[in-house]
C-alpha cells in the first residue's frame, strides 16, 4: 500500500469532463488524499494495471470506454474484487442503479455533488477500512 | 448523441419539470433536477467552448440556485423567467451552431430579470421536512382480462391523490408508477382492496430519497458496513398484499436504453427497405421455378419473408417514440392561453405513451397546437359563462393517444359550448360556400374545413373553429391522416385525428396506366369504379364523373401519363380520391394490387417531380412512382 495512514486513500477520479476531474482532484488532495485521474474507461484501465488503488469514482457516459465497462474490467481483476468503485451518475432513477449494481459497482454519487458530499463519501470508505 | 441533443434534452427536462410544477409546490427532488439540468448545460459549454451559451447558463443557473435553496419561490415570474432563459438556451445553442440567431436584447432583458430576483432573496426558512411521500407502486393482475380496467381505475384514483409518473409504460407484466402524495402507504392499500382480486399483487415501497447525493449497493465489493448506509431501496423492504407469499417479489428493473443517433437508424430503416424489395424480387423468381429445387426454395422464400417482415417491425418501431415528448409543451400553451384569456382549465393528458413514427410526431405539433388554441380560445366559455349555465368554471380539456388498429388516434376534446349551427351556416352562406338545403351535422361541420369559410375578423360565435381548420386538415392529409369532429350544443365539441403509424411504409393500391404501374395511397381513396354510361359529363376542355349526388372533376391520368404509343383498353376504372375536402377521379387502366410498399424519397434518389410523392420499388424489380394525390388535386382549378 501507498497509503501512509488509513485515513490517506489513493483515488482514481475517471471523468471525461476536466472540469469534474479538476474539482474531484483538488477537493480530494486538499483533504490529504492522493488522486490521479482519467478521461475515459480504457486510460482508466491502464492506469489501475500497475497503481495501488483504494476508491475509483466513475463517470458513466465516456467516450472509448464507458463507467459500467470500466466497472466490469476492474472487477475481473483479482486485486479490484473488493475496492469499491462508485459510479458518478446524473440520472438518480432505480434503473440506473440497478445496472451499476450488476455491472459489480458498490453504490453511487449523484451529479453534480459538491466537495462535502465527495468528502462524506470518502470518510465512509475510509471508515470501513479503518474498521 | 452530440452534446446538442444533450443540451436539447436538457432544455426539454427544464420544460418539462417547470410545467409539471404548475399546480403544487413543487419538491426538494424536482427543483434538484431543474437545477442540475441547467448545471449540465453549463457544465458541458465549458468543455465545448460554447462560450456565450456557458454564460447565459451560468446566471441561469445561478438562479435555480437560489430557488432550489429555497431562497426564492418559484412562484409565476420565476417560472416565467425560467421558461424564458430556457428558450434562450436554445436560440443560443443554434447560434453556436450557426443555425440561427438570438436577440441579444432578450438576453439581456432576461439576464435583467434574474438579477432583479435575485436581488430580494430571502435568507431560507429552515428547511421543513416535506410531508410528502414518494411511494413506488407496482401492480400485476391476475387476470389479463380484468387488467386494463382494474388499472385504468387504480390509475384514476391515483392521479386524484397527487402527482402519479408512469415508469415503465410498456412493462407487459406490472403497471409501475411513482405516486408523490401526503397519502400513507396503507391508505393506498386500503384503496387497492376495492378494486383488486386477492389474486393481484399490490406493492408498495418508499422511493429512496436521493438526498444523499451518494449510497452503496449492500453486498457490494467494497460496501461499507450496512448499518451507516443512507436508506437504499430493497426488495426486503417491500410491503406485500399477495395471496401468494412465494410470488411476491417485484420485478428486478432489468430493462435498459441505449442512445442512437437518429441517422443511424434511418440507415437501418433504408437497408431494410431494400431486404423488403429484394426479398420481393426473390419471391417472385421462385414462383418461376420448377423442378426439384422447387420445394426447398419455396422453404426458404417463406422462411426469408417472414424474417424479413418481422426485421421491418423491429426496425420500424425504433424510430417510434411515445407522444408524450410533444404532449409537454401543449401543457405550456394551455398555461399561456389561460392567463391570457381569463378562462380556467384543467388540461388532462394521456396516452403519452402511445407511439408513433419520430418524424410524424414532430409534423404533429403544429396541427395539434390549432386545434388545441381553438378548442380554449372559442370551444371553452369563461368562468362566469360556465359557472351562469351550470357547469364548473374550469373547463376540462383532454388530451388523448391511443392506438386503434393500425391507426394512432389523437383527440383534443373540450367541454365548452360546442359549434353553432346555424352560426356556422349562417357565414357560410355569406362566404358563398354551397350549402345543401337541409345538411346534416357532419355536413355543418365540414364547412369549417372548407378554406374559404374563416377569415381572421371570424366571429367569436362561429366558435371561430374555422380559424385555420382548413391548414390543419391539410397538414394532417400530408401525413396520411384525416380529421373528424364531433360536437353538441353546450357539450363541447371532440376533434379527432387518425394517423398512420409510420411514413416509411404506405399501404397502397397498385394501378395501371399506359403500361405503367403507379401506387395510390390506401387512405386517399374513396372508391374504384367503372363508370357507368352516361356518368361522364364532358364540360368545357374537362370532364366530370357523376358521383354519389355529386360531380367530381376527372383527372386524365392516361392522357397525362402516357407517351400516346400505349393502346388505350377497352374499359376506363375511375379511382376517386380525397384529400383535405376534394375530391376527383383519377383515370386508370386496370387495378392490380393492394399492397404495402416502402416509400422512397424522389427528391434525396432523382429529383422532385410534380404530381409524385415518392418512389417505391415492386416485387419484379421495377420503379413504380407513389402518386401525390394532394398535388394532384391541387391542380385542379
Amino acid at each position: 500500500m501507498e497509503s501512509t495512514s488509513p485515513s490517506t486513500i489513493t483515488i482514481l477520479a475517471v471523468d471525461d469532463s476536466a472540469s469534474i476531474r479538476q474539482m474531484v482532484s483538488l477537493t480530494t488532495t486538499g483533504a490529504g488524499h492522493r488522486c490521479i485521474t482519467a478521461s475515459n474507461g480504457a486510460e482508466a484501465l491502464a492506469l489501475a494495471q500497475n497503481t495501488s488503488i483504494d476508491l475509483v469514482l466513475t463517470d458513466q457516459n465516456m467516450p472509448v470506454m464507458d463507467g459500467l465497462t470500466l466497472v466490469r474490467s476492474l472487477r475481473a481483476i483479482p486485486r479490484f474484487s473488493g475496492i469499491p468503485i462508485l459510479v458518478l451518475t446524473t440520472e438518480t432513477g432505480e434503473e440506473m442503479r440497478a445496472r451499476g449494481r450488476s455491472a459489480g459497482a458498490t453504490g453511487w454519487l449523484t451529479k453534480p455533488f459538491d466537495p462535502a458530499t465527495l468528502l462524506a463519501v470518502i470518510d465512509r470508505v475510509t471508515a470501513r477500512r479503518v474498521a | 448523441m452530440t452534446f446538442r441533443d444533450e443540451v436539447a434534452e436538457h432544455a426539454q427536462t427544464v420544460d418539462d419539470i417547470l410545467l409539471r410544477a404548475d399546480d403544487r409546490e413543487p419538491d426538494r427532488d424536482l427543483l434538484d433536477a431543474l437545477f442540475r439540468a441547467v448545471h449540465s448545460i453549463k457544465g458541458g459549454c465549458g468543455t465545448f467552448g460554447f462560450k456565450r451559451l456557458g454564460e447565459f447558463a451560468h446566471v441561469l443557473e445561478e438562479l435555480l440556485d437560489a430557488v432550489r435553496s429555497r431562497e426564492l419561490r418559484l412562484d409565476l415570474e420565476v417560472t416565467d423567467i425560467v421558461l424564458r432563459g430556457n428558450e434562450l438556451v436554445r436560440g443560443l445553442l443554434a447560434a453556436e451552431c450557426d443555425e440561427g440567431s438570438v436577440d441579444p436584447a432578450e438576453v439581456q432583458r432576461v439576464e435583467a430579470a434574474i438579477a432583479a430576483v435575485l436581488a430580494r432573496r430571502t435568507v431560507p426558512a429552515a428547511d421543513a421536512p416535506s410531508p410528502e411521500h414518494r411511494w413506488l407502486i407496482s401492480i400485476t393482475v391476475a387476470d389479463p382480462a380484468r387488467r386494463e380496467s382494474v388499472i385504468e381505475s387504480l390509475r384514476a384514483a391515483f392521479e386524484t391523490l397527487g402527482f402519479l409518473e408512469l415508469i415503465d409504460p410498456n412493462d407487459a407484466d406490472a403497471w409501475r408508477a411513482e405516486l408523490r402524495t401526503t397519502r400513507s402507504d396503507h391508505e393506498l392499500r386500503d384503496l387497492f382492496g376495492f378494486v383488486g382480486s386477492p389474486d393481484d399483487q399490490f406493492l408498495v415501497t418508499p422511493v429512496p430519497a436521493p438526498d444523499a447525493g451518494f449510497g452503496f449497493f449492500d453486498d457490494a465489493p467494497g460496501a461499507p458496513p450496512a448499518a451507516a448506509n443512507p436508506p437504499v431501496f430493497r426488495n426486503a423492504d417491500a410491503d406485500v398484499v399477495s395471496s401468494e407469499a412465494s410470488v411476491a417479489q417485484p420485478k428486478a428493473v432489468t430493462s435498459s436504453t441505449i442512445r442512437v443517433g437518429v441517422e443511424k437508424v434511418d440507415h437501418l430503416v433504408n437497408l431494410v427497405g431494400e431486404l423488403v424489395i429484394a426479398q420481393s424480387v426473390l419471391t417472385r423468381a421462385a414462383e418461376a421455378v420448377s423442378g426439384p429445387a422447387r420445394d426447398a426454395l419455396e422453404t426458404a422464400v417463406s422462411e426469408i419473408s417472414r424474417h424479413t417482415r418481422d426485421l421491418r417491425e423491429g426496425v420500424m418501431s425504433i424510430r417510434m417514440v411515445p407522444l408524450g415528448t410533444v404532449f409537454g409543451r401543449f401543457r405550456r400553451v394551455c398555461r399561456e392561453l389561460e392567463e391570457r384569456l381569463g378562462k380556467r382549465i384543467a388540461l388532462r393528458i394521456s396516452g403519452e405513451e402511445t407511439e408513433m413514427d419520430k418524424g410524424m410526431v414532430e409534423r404533429l405539433v403544429d396541427p395539434l397546437t390549432h386545434v388545441l388554441r381553438n378548442a380554449l380560445d372559442h370551444g371553452v366559455e369563461s368562468p362566469e359563462e360556465r359557472e351562469a349555465k351550470g357547469k364548473s368554471p374550469v373547463a376540462a380539456v383532454r388530451l388523448a393517444a391511443s392506438h386503434q388498429g393500425g391507426e394512432v388516434v389523437i383527440e383534443v376534446s373540450d367541454d365548452g359550448r360546442g359549434l353553432d349551427r346555424d352560426a356556422i351556416l349562417a357565414r357560410a352562406r355569406e362566404r358563398g360556400l354551397s350549402v345543401s338545403e337541409s345538411p346534416s351535422d357532419e355536413d355543418v361541420w365540414a364547412l369549417i374545413f372548407e378554406p374559404g369559410f374563416s377569415t381572421a375578423n371570424a366571429v367569436t360565435d362561429v366558435s371561430g373553429r374555422g380559424v385555420g381548420m382548413d391548414v390543419v386538415r391539410r397538414n394532417v392529409a400530408e401525413l396520411g391522416g384525416r380529421v373528424e369532429l364531433r360536437s353538441a350544443p353546450g357539450a363541447g365539441t371532440t376533434v379527432r385525428i387518425r394517423l398512420p403509424l409510420t411514413l416509411a411504409i404506405l399501404d397502397g393500391l397498385a394501378v395501371r396506366i399506359a403500361e405503367e404501374v403507379y401506387i395510390i395511397p390506401l387512405t386517399a381513396i374513396v372508391e374504384s369504379l367503372v363508370p357507368a354510361a352516361g356518368s361522364r359529363l364532358r364540360i368545357g376542355t374537362g370532364e366530370v364523373l357523376a358521383f354519389r349526388g355529386d360531380y367530381v372533376p376527372v383527372i386524365p391520368l392516361r392522357d397525362r401519363f402516357s407517351d400516346g404509343t400505349a393502346e388505350p383498353s377497352d374499359e376506363v376504372i375511375c379511382v376517386v380520391v380525397e384529400s383535405g375536402n376534394r375530391r376527383a377521379a383519377l383515370e386508370v387502366d386496370a387495378l392490380e394490387a393492394q399492397l404495402q410498399v416502402v416509400v422512397k424519397s424522389l427528391e434525396a434518389n432523382y429529383r422532385a417531380v410534380a404530381g409524385m410523392a415518392g418512389a417505391t420499388v415492386l416485387g419484379n424489380g421495377r420503379v413504380a412512382l407513389i402518386l401525390d394525390i394532394p398535388g394532384l388535386l391541387g391542380t385542379i382549378a
